[in-house]
């Protein structure tokens, strides 16, 4: 009798995995209706855009197990009637009119494509950077809905938002603003491997404020830019090695070699000197693992938030051990004060600016005339 | 007699060997492979080769093996000290709300003030640790029990900590990071310029702590009875509580918050020892200290992998599994009877 048991588990076991397939949570990219138009993002890897009759259905993968959806949009126009045949999904009538955006450099594009005047509430409004949203901040247009960690969900209420733009982050959730039964979508642009990828999410979001077109001719624009740039480094017969960023505490924070930022200093022509370093996000080095490799780069590029400039003998002071590395020695360190620079407004949708920069830093013949935006010379 | 004496020698002496041992390794072994000759090369002159591995060796693990041994020293004793004056031994030196003192000034300063030099953040981790012993020592002044003068030093710490959650609150990502990666501890900040003078503050606190050993052994037989062996009980408890502030607010500045080492150190070393006389149990932690310590420097780098772990992450896996033995066997150990 335990024999038959233990055979019928084994065979139930059996016929349940066959049926399951790798991972409960896979895309089955079951099309719901007859599709018109399937707009699969060139080079973002993390939204689907699919065009049904009477609506359009947007797929977000998990970022962090790309084989997972992580989120379903329908999206339908206010002026139409919901479609009865719609999957499942989180339905969002567009154009959204009052929408809260907990990061502010979503909130930028979002301006960019036009919808200001949609955005009621952000998060982290010291960093608005844009002078027509700090205005409507200071009418009281748009709300301060405090730290995007934990925003002000009665103030969400009080103004009637009917949508909440958030940034995901690996296994956590939005707290008290998921019981508000207001739709929450994920801004996981921040996540992708390439600058292009990245920009690309302005169609998602344009969408959402019933301007598509607007959304792709900005992408476009930034697309046809962002390649002439590439284009223009692309055969330079030397690549200049680069070192990025610099030690917090025990560790040397560096992007990965698949980062967008490695990405972005490739295309310009440079030799990210750990290109080779896996992953798309950062990886913490040892000082001395960076000094071995980058004593002799060319260039050092970093980023810093003080309402002062940087000088070397700032960085000095911070570390003396930064005095071996080549760049120091030869004053060719650049760095980008985010404090006072557009940088975290502009890497989404204007990776191209950025891009001219760095090409003009590491190959000043091929943009003789550019003035540089973000990176300076320390001095 | 003769074995007894030789057992004493051999409690000092088995820790000696293994600091010797962990401080080469320190030497040897990290995220850049050296071969052993050229490390050895590299540190009697003879070196020839690669100048970066020279720094490497000279400028990088030499002084950061020095702090390590140096900070684990002064933490262990430290929460020696103030599990035998507190007659407690879940007491640490992070528990006066000391290292409390020094993560607020360290969080104003990076934050509230937007200072990143290395100074500025020393400077203000001893500013804000030595704020908190002038009142814990004012505070000893008044409040006679050593329990209420405990929880005296953990309130102030909760107060610390509610102003860092304050500030980290409304901080940009980048300062918060900035604080975050101070906040997890590091040997390897103090360079070999300002190696000496951290060397010489914490030196003069451990040299404190052993001119202490006396009224520490006293002060094992209770208050009453250290009074009656003619120890002013005022006085030590004052010095007990200087030293401790000097040494622990000496390890935030430099090193960032370490937290575990000096908790379970002293542990260690009573069941090493199997005693609670100061006289050997003051050199043993001290050197113990410096092992774990070392240790955790050691551990901090991925073998194979020239990636890093924070310090704060490693200290915990060696030093807890430590205090969750002796709660665990409190009945059987000896000292605790």
């Amino acid at each position: 009798m335990s024999k038959s048991f233990l055979a019928g588990c084994i065979v139930c076991i059996a016929l349940l995995y066959g049926c399951s397939g790798r991972g409960g949570g896979r895309p089955s990219f079951d099309r719901g209706g007859a599709v018109a138009s399937s707009q699969t993002a060139n080079y973002a890897s993390g939204f689907i855009i699919e065009e049904f009759e009477g609506y359009t259905r947007v797929i977000l993968r998990d970022p962090w197990d790309t084989t997972r959806i992580r989120r379903t949009y329908l999206i339908v126009d206010c002026s139409e009637s919901i479609p009865d045949n719609l999957p499942e999904g989180t339905v969002i009538r567009t154009p959204i009119r009052k929408a809260v955006v907990y990061t502010t450099t979503v909130a930028s594009l979002i301006e960019e494509a036009g919808c200001i005047e949609n955005i009621c509430g952000i998060c982290e409004t010291e960093y608005v950077t844009s002078k027509e949203a700090r205005g409507r901040i200071g009418q009281g247009l748009i709300a301060d809905l405090g730290p995007s960690t934990s925003p002000n969900v009665e103030k969400i209420v009080e103004i009637e938002a009917e949508a909440i733009i958030a940034s995901p982050f690996e296994n956590s959730g939005y707290g008290s603003a998921e019981k508000l039964g207001i739709p929450i979508i994920e801004a996981a642009d921040y996540m992708e491997g390439t600058p292009l990828g990245r920009a690309e999410w302005i169609r998602f979001y344009s969408l959402l404020f019933g301007r598509k077109e607007v959304g792709d001719s900005l992408f476009s624009l930034t697309e046809s830019r962002y390649k002439a740039l590439k284009a223009l480094a692309q055969n330079v017969v030397s690549r200049p090695t680069v070192m990025l960023e610099r030690k917090y505490g025990g560790q040397w924070p560096v992007p990965a070699g698949q980062s967008y930022v490695a990405t972005m200093h490739a295309d310009a022509g440079a030799d990210y000197i750990f290109k080779d370093e896996e992953g798309s996000g950062v990886t913490s080095l040892s000082f001395e693992t960076v000094l071995d490799r980058a004593v002799d780069a060319d260039f050092w590029m970093l980023k810093y938030n003080a309402p002062a400039p940087m000088t070397y003998g700032d960085i000095e002071a911070e570390n003396p051990r930064y005095k071996a590395f080549g760049p120091f020695a030869r004053r060719a360190v650049y760095a980008c004060n985010t404090a006072i620079s557009t940088y975290y407004d502009d890497i989404t949708l204007h990776p191209d600016a950025i891009l001219a920069d760095f090409i003009h830093i590491y190959h000043p013949d091929l943009l003789p005339d550019h003035k540089l935006k973000y990176y300076f010379p320390l001095k | 007699m003769n074995i007894r004496f030789n057992k004493s020698i051999l409690r000092i002496l088995i820790p000696c060997v293994a600091l010797a041992v962990l401080f080469l390794a320190s030497l040897i072994y990290g995220a850049v492979r050296i071969p052993v000759g050229d490390v050895l090369s590299i540190l009697t002159g003879t070196f020839e080769g690669k100048g970066t591995w020279q720094s490497i060796v000279l400028q990088s693990r030499l002084p950061q093996a020095i702090t390590a041994a140096v900070a684990g020293a002064g933490l262990a004793v430290s929460g020696l000290m103030l599990q035998t004056l507190f007659r407690n031994p879940l007491a640490g030196p992070s528990i006066l709300g000391i290292s409390d003192g020094a993560n607020l000034g360290v969080a104003i300063a990076m934050i509230y003030l937007s200072v990143s030099s290395y100074l500025s953040i020393i400077a203000s981790a001893f500013i804000g640790a030595g704020c908190v012993l002038l009142l814990i020592i004012r505070f000893s002044a008044k409040v006679k029990s050593n329990v209420m003068l405990l929880i005296i030093g953990i309130m102030i710490g909760y107060l610390a900590s509610s102003v860092i959650s304050i500030l980290n609150y409304r901080a940009s990502a980048d300062k918060v990071h900035q604080y975050v990666m101070w906040g997890m501890g590091d040997f390897s900040g103090v360079s070999l310029d300002k190696l000496p003078c951290f060397a010489a503050v914490a030196g003069a606190g451990l040299l404190m702590a052993v001119l202490l050993i006396k009224p520490l052994n006293a002060l094992l037989l209770g208050e009453t009875y250290a009074a009656n062996l003619g120890i002013n009980i005022r006085r030590a408890r004052i010095l007990i509580l200087f030293c401790t502030g000097i040494l622990a607010a000496t390890v935030t500045a430099f090193c960032g918050p370490v937290s575990f080492i000096g908790l379970a150190v002293p542990h260690i070393a009573r069941l090493t020892t199997g005693t609670s006389n100061h006289n050997r149990l003051v050199p043993v932690t001290i050197l113990t200290g410096a092992c774990i310590a070392l240790i955790c420097n050691l551990l901090t780098i991925l073998p194979g992998s020239n990636q890093v772990l924070p310090l704060g992450a490693i200290t915990p896996i060696i030093c807890a599994p430590v205090i969750i033995y002796v709660i665990v066997n409190r009945n059987n150990i000896h000292y605790f009877n």
